[in-house]
């Protein structure tokens, strides 16, 4: 059997390894959110547009969200929306690296 | 410092650190240092263990668990729970710690039921460092245990009137064969190398009529017990403890108080073909054993608290081909702080069937197995376990679930490894991992329909890549909720008095012509061959769920 037992992990681990899971939850809640939220205050889109915009945002989680963010929001900040989409993603790389780097988060 | 948060940022820095403070005893401490702490019952009248080893600076807890007040004084006076707990008199459910900080010996001793010398009646002794200690001989010395038999043979009741006659007349490899009857006896074996054996399974019975601790208890080396049952003890069936070599064949246990086989601090031993059923903690316990070495083999737990229970079982452990029906959990492996030689681990569970577990109401069980009630197989606070092919089916809660345990050091539960497993009709969910620091665990080939987290095998998979999907919270929160509950008296189990009386079980083949082998090496003359073990097949007739 395994001679080496292993240690338990580190609190530095057991946060990443919460964060790895959350993150990415967190992050699809709050792009469809924002996306949403966006279409719904915009004046400017025909009912057509606006009924595709919102079956993209639902069938296609994570892609739908970003492309409407990244392409259509209008009534959003642009700082706000870099903010939500690249800080987002950024964080959840950065818990995936630094996960991988001290390694035993998943 | 906290002045200006937001008050959800402020809860969250609170939350993270009540974790680190309940986390951080825990890193980089249990691997070297074992913690020293053990749990010492006082039942009516003998203490369990008796012979308490404890590293130096190491704490022995003392609890009242008889229907009679007690208590522990050294012989010395250097210690009493007199003085720790302030009544001379614990009574049943009272329990205080004693710190032994000095290496040696101290023979201790119950004031209501010894005598002072120590020597006669309910008495223990606690070796406190790394010292050596030889339990008291008698008149015939320090016996060695043999390997093989001696060929002589001494029937009871035809030649000794009880057991315990026979044991104490017997020597090394002699075989000790009980003729049918019913015997009131609470045995000790103190002969090593005997062999126990009823010439009926069924009609050699040994019966404490609710009345008596422990049917047969071994404390010498390379006993093996075969084909008799045990029942209505207020304890144990059978158990071996503190021993080196055992093996329990063809036994039945039930209705007996608190395990009904059970190898505590007992190494290099087997349990096979055995039957254990309404036990209050569990039908078969190995604990307390680092590396344990002993195999169950073709066993069947049933209406428990637990189907088998291994706490800080650490090393060498195997479960293999058997059947863990109608109890509140199917099988566990635990890690607590108040035994020896935490974290528990190396546990290899294989070719198991778990049904019914925590489903009804028909199993018994106590305040400290309801917690983890409805778990087909749960592995809480260990590492390293193995669970190959096994059929879980019909659990209330979760088929297989992975949780940390909290008890004095926070211990997760990492790198299990679950492959080729048929899982299915588990109330929350077939695979189930939770709580902080629930990694390393691995899914591969399994048979299920539901995960708690999603994607807990497909992301955690034993031989690709793996994302930081290893578990999640709620499953931890179910936990801690069923805690409450317990805490709050909300659960129902039945009187382990009155479960169901087993049907008569195969007998020993050979019976009590069979050949006589002392125990001393059972593990290793063990033919292990975990490749062959087959998935089982599901139940003939399972219960249907209850709503």
């Amino acid at each position: 059997m395994n001679p080496v037992i292993p240690s338990s992990p580190s609190l530095l681990q057991m946060l990443l390894g919460l964060y790895g899971f959350l993150l990415p939850l967190v992050l699809y809640v709050v792009w469809s959110t924002l996306a949403l939220w966006d279409l719904g205050r915009r004046q400017d889109v025909k009912p057509a547009a606006v009924w595709g915009w919102a079956i993209g945002i639902f069938l296609l989680p994570f892609a739908g969200p970003l492309a409407y963010l990244v392409t259509g929001a209008t009534t959003l900040s642009r700082p706000l929306r870099l903010a939500a989409v690249v800080g987002g993603a950024a964080t959840y790389v950065l818990v995936l690296a630094l996960g991988a780097g001290i390694g035993g988060i998943a | 410092m906290l002045d200006g948060m937001p008050a959800a940022r402020a809860a969250a820095a609170l939350v993270v650190a009540a974790i680190g403070v309940a986390t951080l005893p825990a890193c980089g401490k249990q691997e070297a240092h074992p913690t020293g702490t053990i749990l010492v019952s006082m039942a009516d009248n003998s203490y369990s263990p008796s012979i308490v080893r404890l590293p130096v600076g190491g704490s022995a807890v003392f609890i009242s668990a008889g229907r009679n007040d007690h208590n522990a004084v050294a012989v010395d006076k250097s210690f009493s729970t007199e003085k720790t707990f302030g009544n001379i008199k614990m009574q049943p459910g009272d329990m205080t710690e004693i710190v032994f900080p000095t290496q040696g010996v101290y023979p201790f001793y119950c004031t209501f039921h010894a005598t002072p010398d120590g020597l006669v009646g309910m008495v223990g002794v606690a070796v406190v460092g790394d010292v050596v200690y030889t339990p008291p001989t008698g008149a015939r010395g320090v016996l060695k245990p043999v390997a093989e038999a001696s060929g002589n043979t001494r029937r009871v009741p035809q030649q000794y009137p009880t057991i315990q006659n026979a044991i104490d007349a017997a020597d090394p490899g002699d075989l000790i064969l009980v003729d049918r009857g019913v015997y009131h006896e609470a045995v000790f074996v103190t002969t090593p190398s005997v062999t126990l054996r009823g010439v009926d399974r069924n009609e050699v019975i040994l019966d404490g009529q609710h009345e008596v601790g422990t049917g047969i208890m071994v404390g010498a080396n390379g006993v093996a017990i075969e084909n008799m049952t045990a029942r209505n003890y207020t304890l144990n069936g059978f158990y071996w403890t503190g021993v080196q070599g055992f093996r329990g064949s063809y036994l039945t246990a039930y209705n007996n108080g608190d395990y009904g086989i059970y190898a505590f601090g007992a190494t290099d031993g087997v349990l096979e073909h055995s039957y254990g059923s309404g036990s209050p903690d569990s039908a078969f316990y190995v604990g307390q054993c680092a590396p344990c070495r002993v195999v169950l083999n073709d066993v069947v737990g049933a209406y428990s608290g637990l189907g088998y229970s291994g706490t800080n079982s650490s090393g060498d452990m195997y479960v293999l081909n058997s059947r863990f029906e109608h109890n509140r959990s199917g099988i566990s492996t635990t890690t607590f702080d108040i035994e020896l030689y935490p974290p528990g681990r190396d546990t290899t569970i294989i070719g198991n069937l778990v049904s019914d577990s925590g489903l009804d109401n028909e199993a018994s069980g106590f305040y400290a197995t309801e917690t983890l009630a409805g778990n087909g197989i749960a592995l809480v606070g260990t590492h390293t376990n193995r669970v190959e092919r096994n059929y879980v089916v019909n659990s209330r809660a979760h088929g297989i679930v992975i949780l940390p345990i909290l008890d004095r050091h926070y211990w997760a539960s990492t790198h299990h490894a679950i492959r080729d497993n048929v899982v299915v009709g588990s109330g929350r969910a077939d695979l189930a991992a939770g709580g902080l620091g629930t990694i390393g665990n691995c899914f591969s080939g399994n048979r299920y329909r539901t995960s708690i987290p999603w994607g807990l095998e497909t992301l955690n998979r034993c031989d690709g890549w793996r994302a930081p999907v290893a578990s999640d919270l709620s499953t931890y929160m179910v936990f801690f909720g069923s805690i409450g509950q317990v805490r709050a008296g909300q659960f129902t189990v039945s009187d382990y008095k009155t479960r169901p009386v087993p049907p008569p079980q195969p007998n020993m083949p050979g019976g009590a012509d069979a050949p006589v082998h002392p125990a001393i090496h059972a593990f290793a003359e063990y033919h292990l061959d975990l490749a062959s073990i087959p998935t089982p097949a599901p139940p003939a007739v399972t219960a249907a769920p209850h709503p």
